[in-house]
């Protein structure tokens, strides 16, 4: 008995492991592009299908999104596939992490013409290129909060009862920028404002999308997102009570990057993807999908709500060596200071 | 005096099955450490050490365990009491039985239930907002992680106190009630003696369970300052991929763990996680006023606190999108992996437990090897390594795996592999727990009696062994395969939108905030973990699926 119940078991598994096995590859008489991306851009209502019906219209191939659970899990995955990876291209990055990734000996050469792109900053990047930035900031509900902090220094020392939600540095790029942005800030006193600040913290996340979920439903006042994120109320939902607060220190700035693999198995269709990148046919899809600053100008294909967003009066980034040399010393001492 | 030659063929006729399962066990760990080693090319202990985290973690690890331990017992012997002194308590039996289904629950689905009773929005807030309290937010930290270890090890530890109670002789109660004891006598005298006897092993193993805890301390634990090891460890995998961190931190689990086990050794009895049988005993100290109020106290708290998270789960799933959700295609590719992962690594995990299993009776049957003075240190060896298992972090076995594999093949393919293999081996402990014991009673009851009458071989498999113990088998089956269902581990750290399983379907609809589709996934998953354990584990112990079992035992009650 059982060894006929084992037996029709091992039997069960392989006729189903070859069948699915199979399956794939028929499937696979297209050239498929496969991306590494984060889940929310990947996602039913981020920007990738868009990007996706635009980009196969012309390629004649199959783009895959693989969708990891943070950005910085993107980096982390490539590390431990190595050269093996099934990776094409890499979507979601950003400068906080381009020259870890590069010395990581991965990534080709981008040969993408970015004379077009037009950042608050000069792009001089050879392997990695641009495809939408903008700001950290708290968004908050102005119909519950009538008086948000003006700035990074009033969240920290201000109103005790004030609670907010962000993400693990060490798991999503928005986490991150915080980190750098309080030491950008603060330098050698961050981890006296991390130690302030950490009462107020109801919880650390892994990635971008638990922690707005969380926000919009109502587990706290401010959540660590972008000064673009109320676009997505105003124009999707229509509703305008949620702000981004824009606080006097200046805001940091997110450039998000793509890069091809030297070990891409399809480099001219991923050539073809990067180039892609910085054409208005990609750019389009930013604004209202990922909710992020098109690289290059759009003219009036840019919605309007997106010139009326407010701008912080200055914006702040390390360069990526600096990140690089010190990102490991920083979560070391945000670990330690942290305590909720 | 029997040459040493006989004797080694003595020794491999008895312990074959147990050495090749030993083997093949040794192989895979061999694998994964291969992998592991050789990404370490440089470590910077200094770094690791002078970081204050390392001994926070630590810290926090043993504090929440040994909490969540401490209040697990507190709630479950009460109830283990008011049960035992009331056989014919209505609905006592369904109470039972969930009871014993809670380690089948997925724990990623007893954390959104959870979620769903305590979060800010949750039934208690909403129950509370009636009368203008507020209990705010309560639940991310060391209150979630409480709640959630509460929520699923209560409900076990209950179970095997109701057992050993139950176990009791009826003739004490008889007694008890001619010497007219208080119900605080009888706690004093006899049943706290006999807990007493079991709290170390039964508290020991929930101690490990809440101090590897991974899933429940990711949802809920809600930052840095509440992570365990087993967090800490997959974050170095899945975030730093800084494997020397890794191997340190597991290291370190299981250094501290091995230490608990060899002091929890030396209280050790076997715990069998066997149904009870149902039995009348006249306990007039359950008549008590004090006893009633107590009793009730007790029960309530339990089902206050077991049932509300499941109901909130069904009934969260039955929302619009339910219709969508059930005909996604996601879905069922989902539940079809996880069908074939779950299937696939409970029959390994058999088998491996299985060998272990003759092994062990082997070595502690007087009757066989039992005599001789090596049996008995290799038993416990061999005993402890299968614990030892369960402190190994599945990532970092996995890891190693996939690292020594990976230039042979994608990740896509390696995969389903990596979790079916790290998902048997970690099931393992929990059957070797039911099949050792079943094993060494049938083993004793029927040795001597199949040498006189020359039964071997087949034939002894067929009309003793296999008798004797299909029902331990079916459990041990059965409990396999729902553990691996529900299994959020491995897959969180390999897994992608094309090789999902149900749990970490539930766990991305989770991060990326869509409860309702998350509700349905849970419900879903929950379903198919239990019907899954339904069906192999009364296939196998021959139960069929007829209320016959139900009846006979309401039968034995009434002529009781």
């Amino acid at each position: 008995m059982i060894l006929r119940t084992t037996m029709a078991a091992v039997a069960a598994t392989t006729l189903t492991l070859g069948l699915s096995l199979n399956a794939q590859a028929q499937e696979q008489d297209k050239k498929v592009l496969t991306v590494y991306t984060y889940d929310s851009f990947a996602a039913d209502w981020g920007a990738g299908p868009k990007v996706e019906e635009a980009f196969e219209a012309n390629c004649g191939c199959d783009l895959k999104f693989v969708a990891l659970d943070s950005s910085v899990g993107i980096l982390s995955r490539l590390k431990l596939e190595g050269e093996d990876s099934t990776a094409d291209v890499v979507l979601g990055l950003d400068t906080n992490l381009t020259a870890e990734a590069s010395a990581t000996g991965l990534f080709a050469k981008s040969n993408v013409d970015v004379s077009n792109v037009d950042l608050p900053i000069d792009w001089k990047d050879e392997q990695f290129i641009p495809f939408d930035y903008s700001y950290f900031a708290f968004v908050y509900d102005s119909e519950k909060l009538a008086n948000p902090p003006a700035s990074l220094d009033s969240l920290i020392n201000g109103n005790p009862d004030l609670k907010i939600i962000i993400q693990d540095p060490r798991s999503s790029t928005p986490g991150l920028g915080l980190m750098m942005w309080i030491q950008n800030v603060y330098g050698d006193k961050s981890a006296d404002a991390w130690e302030k600040i950490s009462p107020k913290i109801v919880t650390v996340t892994k990635g971008w999308s638990e922690a707005y979920g969380l926000f919009l439903d109502g587990e706290a006042d401010m959540v660590l997102s972008y000064t673009t994120s109320p676009a997505y109320h105003i124009i999707a939902e229509e509703k305008k009570q949620y702000k981004a607060a824009i606080f006097s220190e200046g805001h940091y700035m997110q450039v998000e990057v793509a890069a091809q693999l030297k070990t891409a198995k399809e480099p001219e269709l991923a050539q073809e993807f990067l180039n892609f990148i910085t054409t208005s046919g990609f750019q389009n899809e930013i604004p209202t999908g990922n909710w992020m600053y098109p690289v290059i100008d759009l003219g009036k294909d840019l919605p309007a709500t997106f010139s009326q967003l407010p701008r912080p009066d200055k914006s702040l980034l390390f360069s990526p060596e600096e990140v690089k040399n010190n990102r490991q010393i920083w979560i070391d001492n945000w670990l330690d200071s942290i305590n909720q | 005096m029997q040459k040493p030659l006989q004797s080694v063929q003595k020794w491999l006729m008895y312990l074959w099955p147990g050495l090749l399962s030993l083997g093949f066990i040794a192989l895979i760990l061999g694998f994964a450490f291969n992998g592991l080693f050789s990404e370490i090319t440089n470590i910077d202990l200094t770094r690791i050490f002078q970081n204050n985290y390392l001994f926070r973690v630590i810290g926090f690890t043993f504090f929440q365990a040994a909490l969540s331990t401490l209040l697990a017992t507190l709630v479950a012997i009460p109830v283990a009491r008011a049960l035992a002194r009331r056989p014919t308590l209505p609905g006592r039996q369904i109470f039972v039985q969930l009871a014993s289904l809670s380690l089948i629950i997925p724990t990623i689905v007893g954390v959104f239930g959870i979620v769903a009773i305590h979060g800010r929005n949750g039934w208690l807030n909403q129950f509370l907002s009636l009368f203008d309290v507020n209990a705010g937010n309560y639940l991310y930290g060391l209150t979630g992680i409480l709640i959630a270890h509460v929520f699923f090890n209560a409900p076990l530890l209950s179970r095997i106190f109701l057992q050993s109670l139950e176990a009791l002789p009826p003739e004490y109660w008889r007694n008890t009630a001619q010497l007219g004891m208080t119900g605080k006598d009888i706690f004093r005298l006899i049943e706290w003696p006999l807990l007493r006897r079991i709290i170390p092993a039964s508290c020991g193993l929930v101690f490990l369970l809440c101090f590897t805890s991974f899933a429940v301390v990711l949802a809920l634990g809600g930052g840095p300052s509440t992570n365990t090891l087993e967090v800490a460890i997959y974050q170095a995998i899945r975030f730093d991929f800084d494997i020397p961190k890794a191997v340190i931190l597991s290291l370190a689990q299981l250094s501290l763990c091995f230490i608990l086990l060899i002091i929890g050794s030396k209280f050790a009895r076997h715990i069998t996680l066997q149904k009870t049988e149902e039995r009348s005993i006249q306990r007039l100290d359950a008549r008590h006023t004090s006893a009633k109020i107590t009793d009730s106290l007790a029960l309530l708290v339990m089902v206050f606190l077991v049932i509300p998270p499941l109901l909130a789960t069904i009934w969260k799933a039955f929302s619009p999108r339910l219709i969508t959700i059930i005909t996604d295609e996601k879905l069922w590719i989902a539940s079809f992996n996880s069908l074939l992962i779950s299937l696939t690594a409970g029959c390994i995990a058999l088998i491996l437990a299985i060998g272990i299993a003759l092994m062990l009776r082997s070595l502690q049957s007087p009757y066989r090897l039992g005599r001789h003075s090596l049996a008995s240190s290799f038993a416990t060896m061999t005993d402890l390594s299968g614990s030892i298992i369960l402190l190994l972090p599945p990532f970092v076995l996995a890891t190693g795996l996939f690292i020594t594999f990976r230039a042979a093949t994608s990740l896509t393919i390696l995969a389903p592999f990596l979790v079916i293999i790290v998902n048997a081996l970690m099931t393992l402990p929990f059957i070797l727990r039911i099949l050792v014991p079943a094993f060494e009673t049938s083993a004793q009851k029927s040795d001597h009696l199949c040498d006189n009458l020359d039964i071997n071989g087949l034939n002894r498999i067929r009309i003793i062994d296999w008798p004797q113990n299909r029902k331990a088998l079916g459990l041990a089956l059965g409990l396999s395969v729902a553990l691996s269902t529900g299994d959020l581990s491995v897959i969180a750290l390999f897994g992608t939108q094309d090789f999902t399983t149900l749990p970490l379907l539930m766990f991305q609809k989770m991060g990326s905030y869509r409860l309702d589709d998350a509700a349905i996934t849970a419900l879903f998953l929950c379903l198919q973990s239990l019907m899954l354990f339904i069906f192999i584990e009364r296939t196998i112990s021959g139960k069929g699926f007829s209320l016959s079992t139900l009846r006979t035992s309401r039968k034995a009650m009434h002529c009781a």
